[in-house]
C-alpha cells in the first residue's frame, strides 16, 4: 500500500476556514506575580482558558451562542471546559496546538461545525510543573522517549534536544555562538511585545555567559515556564467574512495544513538523531505548499515551535527555508530578527514571549497578518507559516491575510 | 563522572515482555530481540517486528560494539543519583538499534561523535546492574 502523499489531499480544506478572533491572558503580569511568590490573579487552567475565550469572543464580536464547536487544549478536561464556559456544541474534542487548528479546519470543511473555539489554559508555573526529574521517572509509557531512559539519568525533553543539537553541531559545524542568534533575536522581538514575559534585551555575550542546563544548551536556549491561556475562534470561510464585516477585524485565512509523523524508532531516538526529523518535515512542507499554493519564498515571517532554541535551525532546514547544514549561514547572511529577511518568532516565541505550547505562535501569526503588531510589525505581511516538529510529529500551517 | 558508589539507579520502566532484557543485563550479557523472520534487532522490547511485522523473535546477546551517536552533559541536578556534571550518550549498537546510556572512564568531549565505544556494566549499592559504555581500546 503506497503512501500517495499530498496529491491525495482534498485541496478544499485550504482556505475553507479563517481565524476571526484571538485572545490571550496577561502573561507578563502573571509571571511577575509568580516571581513575587504570589499565584496569578486569574485562577487555574480553566480560569485562564475562560479569560482567553472571553477576550477572543470580544475580539471577534461574537456571542457565546455563536460557537458550535469546541476544542480544548491537552491540560484541561474537555467536559469541564465546556461546563465552565457554558458551551453546548454540536462538535468537539481535545487537541494540542499541533492538531487543534487542523482539526478545526476538518470539522468546518466537513460541515460538522461552523464556528469553532480553540481554548487553551495552563497554570504550569503556579502549580509548579517540573519538566524532567524524579516526577518523570515513573511517568509510564505515554512518552517513552522522555521516560524510558531514566536509569541513565535522562528524564527531560531538554536533554533530548541537547543530544540532537550536539550531533548537528559536530556534523555541520554550527557553533554555540551561532545558535545564540536565536535567543538574541527573539528577545529583541519580545522587548517590543507588551504581552511578553521577558522584555529585557540581551546580546550574544549575555547568551554565552548564561549557564548550561544540559550542555550544549544553556538557560537562554530553554523555553519559559509560565501561566497563561490562549484562544482562537475559527469560522467557515463565508461566515468568517460576515463576522469580519461586523467586527471590523480582517479575517485571517488558513490556506493550508500539512502533517507527517516519524514514529518508528522514536524511543531509541533514531528519527531524531539519524534524520533530525527531516523526512517528516519535508512531507509536511510539500503537503502544506501544495494545498496553499504558496511556498517558503512567499513567507513574510515564520513562527516556529521553540521549546528549545535549536528547533529554529532544524525547522528552517527541514521545512525547506534553507539547505541541510546551512542554518548558521542563513542566520548570518539573511537574518532571522525583525529586520532580517525572514523574521522568526516575531512575538518572542516560547523563549521570551510565553510558553503556551505552540498556541501563542498561532495568535502571533494572526496579529501579524492583521497588521496589529505595532513596533514589532513585519511590513506588508501577507503570508505567515507555522512550523512545528515536536518529537517527530511535524505539522505546518500557512496563514494568509 | 564518578558513577561508582551510587546508592540506587532510577529503575527502568516495565514494558510487557521485557523480563529477558532485565535478566540479561543483570547477568552482564545484554540481550535484545532479533526478529526470526528478517533478522533485524529491536530496542526497546516490542510485540512485533516494526520492519516485517513478524511476531516471533529470539533473545540474543549483543556484541557490545557500538558507535557514539551523540552526547550531552547535565549541569543541573535532575535526579538524586546523578549530581552534575553527569553525561548521557546515545550508543548506536553494531546490531542497529540505538540506546541511551552513559560514558564511563572519561567525559565525552567535542569531536567524540563517531568514536568506537564498548559495552560495559556498573552496579549500584543494591546490586542492580546498568549497561554503560566506555571508549574502545581496540
Amino acid at each position: 500500500m503506497a503512501n500517495e502523499g499530498p496529491s491525495r489531499i482534498d485541496r478544499g480544506l485550504g482556505g475553507a476556514a479563517a481565524v476571526v478572533g484571538v485572545g490571550n491572558t496577561d502573561w507578563g503580569e502573571d509571571y511577575e506575580r509568580n516571581r513575587r511568590g504570589e499565584p496569578n490573579n486569574k485562577g487555574d487552567s480553566y480560569a485562564l482558558g475562560a479569560l482567553a475565550f472571553r477576550r477572543a469572543l470580544a475580539d471577534a464580536g461574537l456571542a457565546r451562542e455563536d460557537v458550535d464547536g469546541l476544542i480544548v487544549g491537552p491540560k484541561t478536561a474537555y467536559e469541564r471546559v465546556g461546563e465552565v464556559l457554558g458551551l453546548n456544541t454540536r462538535w468537539g474534542g481535545q487537541a494540542d496546538s499541533v492538531q487543534a487548528v487542523v482539526q478545526a479546519c476538518m470539522a468546518i470543511h466537513s460541515g460538522l461545525a461552523e464556528v469553532v473555539a480553540l481554548v487553551y489554559g495552563y497554570d504550569q508555573r503556579s502549580s509548579k510543573v517540573q519538566y524532567g526529574g524524579a516526577g518523570n521517572v515513573s511517568g509510564g509509557a505515554d512518552h517513552l522517549s522522555y521516560t524510558y531512559h531514566s536509569p541513565w539519568g535522562l528524564t527531560s525533553q531538554g536533554a533530548l534536544y541537547a543530544l540532537m543539537f550536539q550531533r548537528y553541531k559536530e556534523l555541520y559545524g554550527m557553533t554555540e555562538r551561532d545558535l545564540g542568534a536565536v535567543a538574541v533575536a527573539q528577545r529583541l522581538a519580545a522587548s517590543l511585545n507588551p504581552h511578553a514575559v521577558m522584555k529585557q534585551r540581551i546580546g550574544i555575550e549575555d547568551y554565552l555567559a548564561a549557564p548550561y542546563v544540559c550542555q550544549p544548551l544553556r538557560l537562554l536556549d530553554y523555553c519559559l515556564v509560565n501561566d497563561g491561556g490562549v484562544c482562537l475562534i475559527i469560522a467557515e470561510r463565508g461566515r468568517a467574512r460576515r463576522i469580519a464585516q461586523q467586527s471590523g477585524r480582517k479575517p485571517v485565512s488558513i490556506l493550508g495544513v500539512g502533517r507527517h509523523d516519524l514514529n518508528q524508532g522514536a524511543t531509541s531516538l533514531e528519527p531524531r538523531l539519524l534524520h533530525f526529523y527531516r523526512p517528516a518535515q519535508k512531507q509536511a512542507a510539500d503537503a502544506v505548499c501544495a494545498m496553499a499554493g504558496v511556498g517558503p519564498q512567499d513567507m513574510d515571517c515564520v513562527q516556529i515551535y521553540d521549546s528549545f532554541s535549536c528547533h529554529v535551525p532544524f525547522a528552517l532546514e527541514g521545512f525547506g527555508f534553507c539547505g541541510e547544514g546551512e542554518a548558521a549561514r542563513f542566520f548570518r547572511d539573511k537574518g532571522i530578527g525583525l529586520d532580517g529577511e525572514l523574521p522568526v518568532n516575531t512575538g518572542g516565541g516560547h523563549l521570551s514571549e510565553s510558553y503556551m505550547q505552540g498556541w501563542n505562535h498561532q495568535i502571533e501569526a494572526v496579529r501579524q497578518l492583521r497588521g496589529e503588531c505595532g513596533p514589532r510589525q513585519v511590513k506588508d505581511c501577507r503570508h505567515v507559516q507555522y512550523l512545528s516538529d515536536v518529537a517527530g510529529k511535524a505539522v505546518t500551517i500557512i496563514y494568509g491575510a | 563522572m564518578n558513577m561508582a558508589g551510587i546508592e540506587s539507579f532510577p529503575r527502568l520502566i516495565r514494558l510487557d515482555g521485557d523480563q529477558p532484557f532485565r535478566d540479561s543485563i543483570q547477568a552482564r550479557r545484554m540481550s535484545l530481540q532479533c526478529c526470526s523472520q528478517c533478522s533485524r534487532w529491536r530496542y526497546p522490547v516490542a510485540p512485533v517486528c516494526p520492519y516485517c511485522f513478524s511476531d516471533t523473535a529470539e533473545w540474543q546477546p549483543v556484541s557490545g560494539r557500538a558507535e557514539l551517536l551523540s552526547w550531552a552533559v547535565f549541569h543541573r541536578r535532575y535526579l538524586p543519583a546523578y549530581p552534575p556534571p553527569h553525561n548521557v550518550i546515545v550508543a548506536r549498537l553494531a546490531e542497529g538499534p540505538s540506546m541511551v546510556s552513559n560514558l564511563v572512564g572519561a567525559m565525552p568531549e567535542e569531536g567524540c561523535i563517531g568514536r568506537a565505544i564498548q559495552l560495559d556494566y556498573i552496579e549500584d549499592a543494591a546490586g542492580v546492574v546498568l549497561p554503560v559504555f566506555r571508549y574502545s581500546t581496540a
